[in-house]
């Protein structure tokens, strides 16, 4: 599955979850009236400690029971064999944002895939944010080593695609 | 006529490693308090806790006093008062992370009771990475056997005997030696619900590195430095991942890769 495939099949996936699609780069903000999804790029390295410039970034408002699975389900449906690799969930408490409650930085073979975390408005139902580094999520359901090597689409790599772009 | 074993098993999603382990102990000291008339002088208390589940098993406790348990178990759970403890539902049970099950049990007899917004029944999760499967619980004596044959070691005796028999094995198979200290062990205990090993390389060059340094970086991701007889560190590192050993070359790279993100100039 190549890197736009990826993207296609997370819409599709969080929007039969309810989730309405943001377009690429669309400020998806906490406290939204609904459940939101979609990936942007960011420019230069983003402070979030996620390998990669590409996110896709969830908002599950109010967030479900089951927002941890569906997170999982949501790798599953992105190619990923969880069977194969090793997840683990180190937890953190609360975010440095107003209302942003406790989560994990969830690891994909000791490296960082995601941050989940609960939102926690002053009154109201928790919600849920999650952001998913693109690039560690293809690199592993590629089996490939570096970023420059991942299939973007069909025969584009995503060296070629990003060739001459500052880092 | 003896009684029948009780157990209680609290689901939830992961708990950092120190709260799980304050957890059991507080579990414990209170099941002391609210259970001391239910289980007679010749039964035993035991509290133990993996990063999703917190476990109370009681032995030889009277039939006659299964309505009782349905009194306490709830009055425990709501005394635990965890450092980060917060309501997640409209029940106003605070946990520090959002509870997903409650199962309870006394002999084959399901203990009722309600917390945290869930009714408690015979059903909870084996390990995560085998994906959403429900274990039915057919008594409380087979609760650590069932969850053992679905990859969930719940004691942590078990996880921590697991830990150290793999690595003692991983030292002999490498005629080397896997440093691991009990307190780097004890580190890793609630990580994982089963411990898999996995031993890994990095390259040479690092080796160049002050030792020191090379140690704290494994240490700080829960890696085991792997030295010869002589006490010299090799180019080897031991850890170990959650759950099945499928794919264990991928897990092999991701952690190389994590040690060497680690010690590269940037990380400093």
């Amino acid at each position: 599955m190549d890197f736009q495939d990826m993207i296609f099949r997370l819409d599709r996936y969080w929007a039969r979850q309810g989730c309405a699609l943001l377009p690429p780069g669309g400020a998806a903000r906490p406290g939204a009236p609904a459940s939101l999804a979609g990936a942007a790029g960011r420019r230069g390295l983003p402070p979030d400690g996620l390998e990669g410039v590409y996110r896709y970034r969830v908002l599950l408002s109010p967030a479900p029971a089951a927002a941890r699975r569906l997170f999982l389900d949501s790798l599953r449906a992105a190619g990923l064999d969880r069977s194969e690799h090793d997840l683990r969930w180190p937890a953190f408490e609360d975010g440095p944002r107003a209302g942003a409650g406790p989560g994990w930085d969830v690891l994909l073979d000791g490296l960082p895939l995601a941050r989940f975390s609960y939102l926690l408005p002053a009154s109201g139902p928790a919600g849920a944010e999650i952001e998913l580094s693109l690039e560690r999520l293809a690199l592993a359901a590629q089996r490939r080593k570096d970023a420059a090597s991942l299939a973007w689409a069909g025969r584009l790599t995503y060296g070629e695609l990003h060739a001459g772009e500052a880092a | 006529m003896t009684g029948r074993d009780a157990v209680l098993e609290l689901l939830c999603e992961p708990l950092p490693a120190a709260c799980a382990r304050a957890a059991s102990a507080r579990l414990l000291e209170l099941a002391a308090e609210e259970l001391a008339g239910l289980v007679p002088p010749g039964g035993g208390l035991e509290a133990c806790a993996t990063c999703r589940r917190l476990v109370l098993y009681a032995t030889g406790v009277p039939a006659a006093r299964g309505k009782a348990l349905a009194a306490a178990f709830p009055r425990l759970l709501a005394r635990l008062d965890l450092p980060g403890s917060r309501a997640w539902e409209g029940s106003g049970f605070r946990f520090p992370r959002p509870v997903r099950g409650l199962a309870a049990l006394h002999g084959d007899r399901p203990v009722a009771f309600a917390a945290a917004g869930l009714r408690s029944g015979r059903f909870t999760e084996g390990h995560e990475a085998l994906g959403p499967r429900r274990v039915k619980l057919a008594c409380a004596e087979k609760y650590f056997s069932a969850l053992g044959h679905a990859s969930v070691l719940v004691r942590e005796t078990e996880r921590l005997a697991a830990m150290r028999g793999a690595l003692e094995a991983a030292s002999r198979r490498m005629k080397l030696r896997v440093e691991a200290g009990g307190e780097a062990l004890a580190a890793c205990l609630y990580l994982a619900e089963y411990p898999v090993p996995v031993v890994s390389g990095f390259p040479q060059r690092l080796l160049e590195l002050p030792p020191e340094r090379l140690r704290a970086a494994m240490l700080a991701l829960r890696f085991f430095p792997v030295t010869d007889q002589a006490g010299r560190l090799q180019p080897y590192f031991a850890a170990f991942r959650d759950g099945v050993s499928k794919g264990q070359r991928e897990v092999e790279e991701g952690f190389r890769a994590a040690l060497e993100a680690a010690l590269s100039p940037s990380a400093r």
